[in-house]
């Protein structure tokens, strides 16, 4: 699926979607069990580009990387699409701006992202800043980076790095999450996600390791209403 | 009357489960969530030791009554202690939600001196009763054969005689 500027319809039937979002919500609410940590698999929906490598490109428009292949800063530079499965997101950074030296690395200074997911949370993502290599098709991003779910799921790390136009992700050093159902903590951290080809098309696999210390907080009355609070917009949802 | 060997195993499990291992890979796909490496599992007073632990998850977490997990399966050195009275076996599966956890594959349940060996350890972790199945001749005082339950001659202990304490 190209990225387009304008969140343009996507090319799938009704119900197709609906499938995808129905399994997928399904999906998003098991990410809840085990905190945003999982939900970090969408990073690549929030910092992505299309499926294929050449895609990196498509995240701006041709006006903009004609400005930065001629070395020029992009001030707010913003992107709105729509993931494959249909969700809503923007991308946006205080600037963008080539390095003078080699142009396909372009640093960003306080990179955002928003996801609107199918079950109706608001899924956000930022760093200080961030570095896009457009050559290997990766983006870094380092200082602060914060994963936040709208019902209450926080996950931070130091450093990420991100393949874009696929679901991985990988933090080098310590990562820490926390929610309504409990906590993690972690040396490091690796996302992949099944193959595509299999039953179980792009669900996420992460790895932890170093020092993995997870608390799981069955029910209290914090995380019921937390799940409450979601599921009441869940039902909303197809 | 039963002899309640875990009794002070009455058991809350609402109560935060932590894990801490060397790894954990967790599959979305698959609803589960694996630990490896010297797993160490507590809830309130249980702790449970293993070289790995598997905790299945239910997707659909409202409708479980202790959220999110479903049960836990442990392998590999399994030791299992609240305090007073320990176990161990190769296997050990906790059905959350049932509150029940079964211990497998030459389990010995230890209760200060008093030592019992069999096949299967049954625990029901609401009432605190053990059912040791396949019982083997224990090495100090447990009774053997009979249809397993656990026969114990309580040593008169530090006044714990009651079973709970």
């Amino acid at each position: 699926m190209s990225l387009r500027d304008d969140p343009a319809p996507v090319r799938r039937t009704g119900n197709a979607q609906r499938a995808a979002v129905s399994r997928y919500s399904r999906r998003v609410r098991w990410m809840k069990i085990v905190l945003p940590v999982v939900a970090l698999a969408l990073i690549g929906t929030i910092f992505l580009a299309g499926r294929r490598l050449d895609q990196a490109q498509s995240l701006l428009s041709p006006e903009e990387i004609a400005a930065l292949s001629a070395g020029l800063r992009l001030e707010n530079p913003r992107i709105a699409g729509r993931t494959e499965s249909g969700e809503p997101f923007i991308l946006q950074a205080l600037w963008a701006e080539p390095e003078s030296a080699m142009p396909d690395r372009i640093s960003l200074e306080r990179p955002r992202g928003e996801v609107t997911l199918a079950d109706g949370r608001l899924l956000t993502g930022r760093a200080a800043t961030g570095l896009l290599e457009r050559g290997e098709g990766r983006m870094w991003l380092e200082n602060g980076v914060t994963l936040e779910t709208s019902d209450g799921y926080r996950f931070e790390t130091e450093r990420l790095k991100v393949l874009l136009g696929t679901r991985e992700a990988e933090a080098p050093g310590p990562v820490q999450g926390e929610g309504p159902r409990g906590s993690i903590e972690a040396g490091t951290m690796q996302i992949t996600s099944e193959p595509t080809g299999g039953g179980a098309r792009g669900a996420a696999r992460i790895v932890f390791q170093d020092r993995v210390r997870v608390v799981f907080i069955p029910n209290t009355p914090a995380a019921d209403a937390a799940d409450a609070g979601a599921s009441s917009t869940e039902e909303g949802s197809p | 009357q039963e002899a309640k060997p875990f009794g002070g195993f009455k058991h809350d499990n609402s109560e935060p489960i932590e894990v801490t291992s060397d790894s954990l890979e967790v599959r979305e796909a698959e609803s589960i969530a694996i630990f490896t490496g010297s797993v160490v599992a507590g809830q309130g007073t249980l702790r449970l030791n293993a070289n790995r632990v598997t905790v299945l998850f239910d997707p659909d977490s409202q409708d479980s009554e202790t959220g999110a997990i479903r049960n836990m399966k442990a392998e590999g050195d399994v030791f299992l202690s609240n305090g007073a009275e320990t176990a161990e076996g190769k296997f050990a599966e906790y059905d959350v939600a049932q509150g029940l956890m079964f211990l497998r594959g030459d389990v010995i349940l230890t209760q200060g001196a008093n030592v019992i060996a069999g096949e299967t350890l049954r625990i029901d972790l609401n009432t605190g009763v053990a059912k040791m199945l396949g019982q083997r001749t224990a090495a100090s005082g447990g009774d053997a054969g009979g249809e397993g339950r656990i026969r114990m001659r309580l040593v008169p202990a530090s006044g714990k005689d009651q079973g709970s304490n």
